[in-house]
């Protein structure tokens, strides 16, 4: 799978970019912060979105992540996006814990539909439905490892990278939300 | 259904510290000599390789052979519905509203403390202009003083 995302295969030199941007923010330059919002915030919201399920919780929390990230940006040692990243994980993860979910779900926003007949587009609604369901009935850590790998579609290095765990702590984690979501959608799919 | 949290103590910051990594970019939860959770083992079960579901899904094993296998027609089916069901999440970008929101919201005075002095907004208040006024009326009149005699 691809890695349209792909925060950490940035070139280096965007790390240097990065900590010019953070110089600059530092001296009192506020208005440099939104060069940051607008490289990294596509990559986080998506892992917000996939983990949460809602546009408007990504939305929330990307806000309170750069918020966050802008209030201890004299903190960052290392790389950016990785640090960024890590309050983004975080943020969603405590969401995941703290809140007890009506019902949500991503398609609850106004994106256009991309599907060819109205039958298709029932369909995918309502696999996407099922999909949620059965992501909200993994934990935390599970859906974080699923997002990241079959949404974001990430590698297991890179994976371990941003979380700061291993790679074979990552792919145990993996194969157990593959496991999870088989066991709950194959009886209706498969 | 909820499939447990094996492995709470890892891999995750507390929210006290208000969700931030620690210095340095290492997570907190990676420091110390705690045991590995339960969920993150390394160590496989006796007799339990890994799936060829695994395999296929981390492009050890081509489809053709994952399919052959029992019930692996059925498999790559529906994990091909969850792969098209990604493509689309992975397509979504950021509402381009948010940035400015999110800039909106960042506290002015942050850093402004940082700012050189003569990059600092003014504020001017009435005490202030009176002051400029006087200023500039004496520099008016020790110029004119000089240039008339």
């Amino acid at each position: 799978m691809t890695n349209p995302a792909a925060i950490s295969t940035e070139p280096v030199d965007q790390a240097d970019l990065d900590q010019e941007v953070i110089r600059r923010v530092l001296s009192g330059s506020r208005d440099a912060f939104e060069v940051l919002i607008v490289r990294y915030s596509d990559p986080l919201y998506r892992h917000a979105l996939g983990m949460t399920g809602s546009p408007d919780v990504a939305e929330d929390i990307l806000q309170q992540s750069f918020i966050k990230a802008y209030q201890h940006l004299s903190e960052v040692r290392g790389r950016f996006d990785a640090w960024v990243f890590r309050i983004v994980a975080n943020a969603c993860k405590d969401w995941l814990k703290n809140i007890r979910r009506t019902h949500v779900s991503y398609d609850e926003d106004d994106q256009p539909s991309s599907y060819s007949t109205p039958d298709e587009e029932l369909d995918r609604n309502e696999l996407r439905t099922d999909l949620e369901v059965a992501l909200a009935a993994l934990a935390p850590s599970l859906r974080e490892a699923f997002v990241m790998k079959h949404v974001e579609g990430r590698s297991y290095e890179e994976m371990a990278e941003l979380l700061g765990t291993t790679v074979g702590a990552l792919k145990m984690r993996v194969h157990r939300a593959r496991e999870a979501l088989q066991h709950l959608l194959e009886e209706k799919y498969a | 259904m909820m499939f447990d949290d094996l492995n709470t103590p890892g891999g995750h910051e507390t929210p006290s510290g208000a969700g931030i990594p620690a210095r340095g970019g290492i997570p907190r939860g990676s420091e110390g000599a705690q045991p590995a959770p339960l969920a993150d083992r390394e160590v496989p079960l006796p007799g339990a390789a890994p799936s060829l579901l695994h395999q296929w899904l981390d492009g050890d094993v081509s489809t053709a052979i994952f399919r052959a296998t029992p019930g692996g027609n059925e498999a790559v089916d529906l994990w091909n519905k969850i792969h098209d069901e990604a493509e689309t999440l992975r397509s979504r970008t950021t509402p381009l509203y948010v940035h400015k929101r999110i800039m909106d919201a960042l506290p002015d005075d942050k850093y402004r403390e940082n700012r050189p002095w003569y990059k600092r907004p003014v504020a001017m208040n009435p005490a202030l202009i009176a002051l400029a006024a006087a200023v500039l009326l004496g520099l008016g009149a020790i110029i004119a003083r000089a240039v008339l005699h």
